[in-house]
């Protein structure tokens, strides 16, 4: 498999024997990834002297999608402009920002109070059935390794199934 | 305290009516996302925005190569932005434009529709791939009559089972537990045994753990409640001595029908508002 | 003339003065860049708008996240409920008993049984309920070894997939018989949270896997001891994901992943119970310490 350095060697050194106009490979199509192109190993950029083309399909297929791909990923000429916002409109934003923090630890708040509540809950009810009937506490207290949730409580969807509840289930013959 | 001596000796037990009870919290799982109140709703639509505005442009280029059929398709659905020239007053500012986008503002992005209305009719409308995407509703028939015994009601709420005894108390369902020693049952065992004999075989549930989640009462008539979900299946309540009615209801309803101190003391287990 | 020939120029000066002022520059960690005018823009915090790097994280409703909150966190409180339950302490390393003088500030010996110190198993309560924390793809090529092109093609899937800009991934040592050379870039990683993280599960369940041919699903001897669990995902199997699958053409040559969960469950058991809450199957005998 032919090294992307040693293609470029090749190229240069093909452009050079011919004595053609050197293209130098566009700097549009080059995004500010630069460390993925040293991995390449230092290609020489050829500065152009005279006529400057837009040289299209010199590069390999093969190439043109890595440089097409880097540019995706890169965000060289893709980011729109700062957002500059005017006193009024910054008080706003941060008036709403702390609003919804409230909110939040609000709703954390009374999640968790409603978990301790439930674990409190879970104690006092292990705790009178020690009392009560230590076979049936054991029982209770079992180690449950292994347990899984049932696939067939599904994480809910924004909008329901075309058939939201099976009523007929089969019963697995084991 | 009695009985725990008498099985501590292991000794046979004759049948002794016994306290101990396990009650069931039956509940069937949202099914859709929860509904929205009017702040999330304004926050999402405002963040949403913001990140819109913020995006990195398209890359057209990539998705669609120049000079093929889906470049132009996807072109033709596009509004352009208004380039800057020489000489041309621009009453909204100078256009900064790269790779196609205006970057003072949000980019919009309109996709070329693939279904063909117009020759639409003759083929197959429920199983052609390219027929437009039609979300189902989100409140059901059951919602629209408010059928309190049907599953298919509050698909965004949690829903739990309650009987009412013949007295016309709102319950949870809950069974007594055998003292015999040879036929002794955990109490999650009794309570899905006690939840077929009550409501038929067709109901697939999911036990979540043989710890109870809570007790109600104390000492004689202790009810140890076991958290269970409906996974499919129907209820369907075999007129039994004990309940003579069934409903699903959400933790609001439910404080509305049950008695306040059971309720204070069961509503920590309930998922709701 | 007396020439005094001197080692030490400090005896020219005869200080005998000190300096009043406290070298707390040499003691104190101080990021220069804070200080400086430049830039006023950079000193924001990230998550404020007048920051170039703000980025609006809460733009739609998580369901993934309500539904662990509405179901699968009580659940699991009550599933790990172990009455009167105490702190299991982990073994530690051991200190020296100090009966040779060489014994003072030598390093603890390893503990007895085990490489390293474990952490302590702390009963779950209200407070320390399971969660998932993070999600970590890791899309190592081999082929790169020849090609280089092939990891910029592994970090794009990775951000098409995710959502999310992927890092490189650089060998860390020379193997030789591998013909890997430290240094070169192999493939790509992302660490997902949040919103990416519980969409990157939900495209997984709904679409991804159920996909796949003969899927089984994680294997039940998967884990780290402490709370992660990790599965694979094929060449074949990321053709699913639908960012790739719209665009065939784009991608003639797909690249296969590790997929780690790290979650803040305590060990193993914990973390299958609270990854199957999200839709995915376990499959393979389980090992359950006593």
């Amino acid at each position: 498999m032919i090294k992307p350095f040693q293609y470029f060697c090749l190229f240069i050194a093909w452009k050079l024997s011919h004595f053609q106009e050197r293209h130098s490979i566009p700097t549009a199509m080059i995004p500010n990834g630069r460390p993925a192109m040293k991995s390449l190993g230092n290609p020489v950029l050829q500065f152009v002297r005279g006529k400057r083309t837009k040289s299209k399909g010199t590069l390999s297929p093969a190439l043109q999608r890595a440089v097409t791909q880097l540019s995706v990923m890169s965000a060289g000429r893709k980011q729109p402009r700062m957002l500059k916002l005017s006193r009024e409109d910054l008080v706003k934003h941060q008036t709403i920002q702390n609003c919804w923090a409230l909110y939040q630890k609000e709703l954390r708040e009374n999640r968790n109070t409603q978990l301790r509540l439930q674990y409190k809950s879970t104690e006092q009810a292990m705790q009178l059935l020690e009392q009560l009937d230590p076979e049936l506490f054991e029982a209770a207290n079992a180690s449950e390794a292994g347990k899984r949730f049932p696939l067939e409580m599904r994480v809910p969807t924004e909008y329901p199934p075309n058939k939201i509840w099976h009523y007929n289930h089969k019963t697995k013959e084991d | 305290m009695r009985l725990q001596t008498v099985s501590s000796r292991g000794l046979a037990t004759t049948l002794k009516p016994s306290g101990i009870r396990a009650g069931l919290i039956l509940s069937r799982i949202p099914i859709i996302t929860q509904d929205l109140n009017k702040l999330e709703k304004q926050y999402y639509e405002y963040q949403s925005e913001l990140e819109k505005r913020l995006m990195w442009t398209f890359p057209q280029y990539y998705y669609f190569k120049r000079g093929t059929l889906a470049e132009k398709r996807f072109l033709a659905v596009q509004k352009g932005p208004v380039s800057k020239q020489p000489g041309v007053w621009f009453p909204q500012g100078v256009p900064d434009i790269k790779h196609n986008r205006e970057r003072r503002t949000k980019q919009v992005v309109n996709l070329p529709q693939h279904f063909d209305s117009a020759a639409g009719d003759q083929t197959s409308d429920a199983d052609s791939v390219s027929r437009p995407i039609v979300p189902n509703s989100r409140s059901t028939e059951a919602d629209q009559t408010n059928d309190v015994q049907s599953l298919e009601r509050k698909l965004s709420e949690t829903l739990y089972l309650l009987v009412k005894s013949t007295e016309g108390k709102w319950r949870f369902p809950s069974f007594p537990v055998a003292i015999e020693t040879e036929s002794k049952k955990p109490l999650h065992a009794t309570a899905e045994a006690g939840l077929r004999e009550l409501g038929g075989a067709n109901v697939n549930t999911w036990t979540v753990s043989n710890t109870p989640a809570g007790v109600w009462g104390a000492a004689d008539s202790a009810e140890f409640m076991i958290k269970s979900h409906i996974v499919s299946g129907r209820f369907d309540l075999k007129q039994k001595s004990q309940y003579n009615d069934f409903a699903w209801l959400t933790k609001e309803e439910i404080q509305q029908r049950v008695d306040d101190a059971y309720y204070r003391g069961l509503s920590c287990l309930l998922a709701g508002k | 003339m007396r020439f005094l020939r001197e080692f030490s120029s400090s005896a020219r000066t005869c200080k005998s003065a000190c300096s009043l002022v406290k070298p707390v520059h040499h003691l104190v960690r101080i990021d220069k860049s804070r200080l400086s005018p430049r830039f006023k823009e950079l000193q924001y915090a990230k998550n404020d708008i007048r920051s170039p790097a703000f980025k609006p994280v809460s733009t739609h409703q998580d369901r993934l996240n309500d539904h662990f909150n509405t179901t699968v966190q009580p659940d699991l409180l009550l599933i790990n409920y172990s009455h009167k339950a105490e702190t299991k302490i982990g073994v530690k390393n051991r200190e020296w008993d100090y009966s040779s003088p060489y014994h003072l500030n030598r390093q603890p010996r390893k503990p007895k049984g085990s490489a390293v110190q474990l952490p302590d198993m702390k009963p779950i309560k209200w407070h320390n309920i399971p969660a998932l924390e993070s999600v970590v793809l890791n899309c190592y090529v081999r082929e790169s070894r020849e090609n280089q092109l092939l990891p910029i093609s592994a970090a794009l899937q990775l951000q098409q997939i995710t959502g999310s800009k992927a890092q490189p991934v650089y060998a860390r040592t020379d193997v030789p018989s591998w013909k890997v050379r430290r240094g070169t870039h192999m493939g790509a990683k992302v660490e997902l949270k949040g919103r990416r993280m519980t969409q990157f599960l939900s495209t997984l369940t709904e679409i991804v896997l159920p996909r796949i041919r003969e899927y089984k699903g994680i294997s039940n001897k998967s884990g780290n001891r402490f709370g992660g669990l990790s599965f694979g995902l094929t060449a074949e199997d990321v053709k699913f994901f639908p960012e790739i699958e719209s665009n065939q053409d784009l991608w003639p040559k797909t690249f296969g992943m590790h997929i780690n969960i790290n979650s803040s469950a305590q060990d193993d058991v914990q973390a299958r119970t609270l990854v199957s809450g999200f839709g995915f199957p376990f499959y393979g005998p389980e090992k359950v310490k006593r």
